[in-house]
């Protein structure tokens, strides 16, 4: 078994390091250090303006470099929370706390290159949980049928409510919108034309990126116009980068518990990096022996999350390539790539394409690598970028947004159909309605839909057998205990705590 | 006198209501079938109740609990972004990449409240060049630079 994984890995880094492949990982690194620097765009955006480019792609090179924005986007995301004082993503928050003092005190040097340090560690160590756990999990979840598959589903869904902002009802409300949006179109079995409200490019379902570019992407230009975008003023210069002795020592544990933690919750249906670094932060504050450092440039509120940021990234692979179960919006997106590609995400994956998981794993590292090199000698280049005002970067995002979604078709009616969809993001926002339960549930509502109709057949119309299926009944249970942890009160304080 | 307490709540919940009854009033026709065998109507239906359920839930807390207020809304920013996409959209097919991108970039300057127009301009022609030379040249998309 071991060997195995070491020829697997063999054959990975002979894929993954081909020339056209180490071009596109670079490529995919740098955007997404780029987008991951400038705040107003994120990976949700940029990975779906770049799908219809990946048509013309090799599935392996195209996979590589979307993959590269999303944890690209965790390093850049950092530089701006320490420089600037504000999350380039949101999963540097938390950063901002202790990076930014960091950088007011002149320790900006030291603050940036622990992150991108922290970030690297942890990005190998979360491969190595991908490389390890995915085969044994893919394994397992060959045996599930379309019961076991609802109930995945339906877990899946409700987790991604936990970890959205606001009301959770609202979410689940949100979901259902989603799942209505996700039948639009020629129903598989009967043939039957369903909300087709006239609109020729409605019949084959509703096009994903006018929905998601409509309600990330366009959505996000509207409010953030809205609100006046100020930027505090970069505080200091970036002079010397290394860390002291000192930081050394107070940072690796928390670069330690920060991967662990981050693995971990990237794993879980709808866990992700926001909630990874958050959860890694709350930590470090705990065990630490003064927690009133935090808040004033403790080093180990930067280590942390960074790190668990990233493990979480890679991580959160693991759900979409064993279990064909998208566990965050970008996820979903990646899920769509491979559809693009005439793969089909699940179990089958790494037996059927051995060459594309392990290549994928392969890249990972080199694309970590690369990253130290993007974001520490270069960092002056980042630094300059975040000087660019706003008023020059939304034109560009929504000029990109709307040929990514013209040329996924060659269609310019798609693009009528966003202007619905961006309006109806905005309006969602103004009603304190989250988007991403929404997205999960239009890409997952075809899909859910058949295992239903497909367990029901099972079944004789009867839905004991949800229950009767030990696997099956373990994923509801599942569910069951997630719903209840948020009931309770102490978990809803956390919950609140965490994103406010 | 009903009062509304959180808008927020209460508006949202009039969105799922309306939603869930255009889903149950558009799919009125498709069959619904049997558990065992569903029709094209039984999951939408489902679906549409359930949204009619919460959309009378949060109309009734909206009413009840107090809450968040709607931010007030600038209609600039908006209203300009709608129309910018609106005009690529209308631009592209007829009059290619070029004019869809200037044009898209210089409607969406109105979302400004002092948009620089000179800035804009150079903007919106720089954009354009780039988009012509990586969509068209590098990538070989299928569009026109300039129409027809």
């Amino acid at each position: 078994m071991e060997s195995d994984i070491f020829a697997h890995l063999a054959t990975g880094f002979a894929a993954a390091a081909s020339l056209q492949n180490l071009f596109f990982c670079l490529i995919g690194a740098l955007l997404g250090t780029l987008i991951g620097v400038l705040p107003g765009i994120g990976p949700v955006a940029t990975i779906a303006m770049l799908l219809p480019v990946t048509y013309g792609l090799a599935p392996l090179s195209s996979l590589i470099m979307l993959a590269g924005i999303y944890y690209g986007a965790q390093y850049g995301g950092s530089t701006t929370a320490i420089l600037a004082n504000m999350p380039g993503e949101p999963s540097s928050i938390v950063t901002t706390l202790d990076g930014h003092q960091m950088a007011r005190q002149g320790r900006a040097g030291p603050a940036l290159a622990v992150a991108a340090l922290g970030s690297f560690f942890a990005g190998c160590v979360g491969t190595v949980f991908l490389a390890g756990f995915a085969p044994v999990l893919a394994a397992f979840a060959q045996k599930f049928t379309s019961v076991e598959y609802f109930s995945l589903m339906v877990l899946g869904l409700l987790s991604a409510v936990v970890m959205a902002q606001g009301s959770l009802l609202k979410a689940i409300a949100m979901i259902f919108v989603g799942l209505l949006l996700g039948l639009a179109g020629t129903d598989v079995e009967t043939s039957t034309l369903r909300y087709g409200f006239g609109v020729p490019e409605f019949y084959d379902g509703i096009g994903f990126l006018p929905v998601v570019l409509g309600f990330f992407g366009i959505t996000e230009v509207m409010t953030n116009l809205e609100r006046p975008m100020e930027r505090e003023r970069l505080t200091s210069e970036v002079k010397h980068l290394w860390p002291t002795r000192e930081d050394f020592r107070q940072a690796w544990p928390a670069v330690l518990r920060g991967t662990g933690l981050g693995s971990l919750l990237g794993i879980l249906p709808g866990g992700g990096v926001v909630l990874a670094s958050f959860a890694s932060y709350t930590l470090e504050k705990k065990v630490a022996r003064d927690p009133n450092r935090f808040g004033r440039g403790a080093i180990e509120g930067v280590a942390g999350p960074e790190s668990a940021n990233n493990a979480a990234a890679q991580t959160s692979f693991i759900p979409l390539l064993t279990l064909g179960l998208p566990s965050n919006v970008v996820m979903a997106l990646m899920m769509g790539a491979m559809i693009i590609q005439g793969i089909a995400p699940g179990s089958a994956v790494i037996d059927k394409h051995p060459d594309l998981f392990w290549g994928m794993v392969a890249s990972m590292w080199i694309g970590n690598a690369m990253l130290l090199v993007i974001n520490l000698p270069l960092i002056g280049i980042w630094v300059r970028l975040l000087n660019v005002p706003y008023r020059l970067l939304y034109p560009c995002i929504l000029v990109f947004c709307l040929i990514g979604i013209f040329t996924i078709n060659s269609s310019a009616n798609e693009v009528l159909v966003t202007v619905v969809f961006a309006a109806f993001g905005y309006v969602c926002y103004k009603l304190g309605c989250e988007p991403a339960p929404l997205v999960l549930g239009f890409l997952l509502g075809p899909l859910m839909e058949e295992n239903l109709r497909r367990s029901m057949v099972l079944s004789h119309g009867d839905p004991v057998i949800f229950v009767e299926r030990p696997i099956s009944l373990v994923l509801l249970l599942m569910a069951l205990a997630l719903v209840l942890l948020v009931v309770v009160p102490q978990f809803r304080r956390t919950r609140r705590v965490a994103f406010n | 006198m009903l009062r509304i307490k959180s808008a927020q709540d209460f508006g949202a919940g009039v969105m799922f209501f309306l939603i869930g009854l255009g889903a149950l009033w558009f799919g009125r026709e498709y069959e619904v079938g049997t558990a065992a065998q569903m029709g094209p109507g039984y999951f939408p239906k489902a679906l549409g109740y359930g949204l009619l359920v919460f959309g009378a839930i949060f109309v009734l807390r909206g009413v009840a609990l107090e809450g968040q207020p709607i931010e007030a809304s600038r209609w600039r920013p908006p209203l300009a972004i709608l129309l910018a996409i609106t005009a690529f959209a209308l631009l592209i097919d007829r009059a290619g990449l070029v004019a869809a991108v200037v044009a898209c970039v210089l409607v969406s300057a109105l979302a400004l409240q002092r948009p620089r127009w000179w800035e804009t301009l150079a903007l919106a022609l720089l954009l354009a060049a780039f988009c012509v030379a990586t969509f068209i040249y590098g990538l070989n998309q299928s569009m026109t630079a300039f129409g027809g």
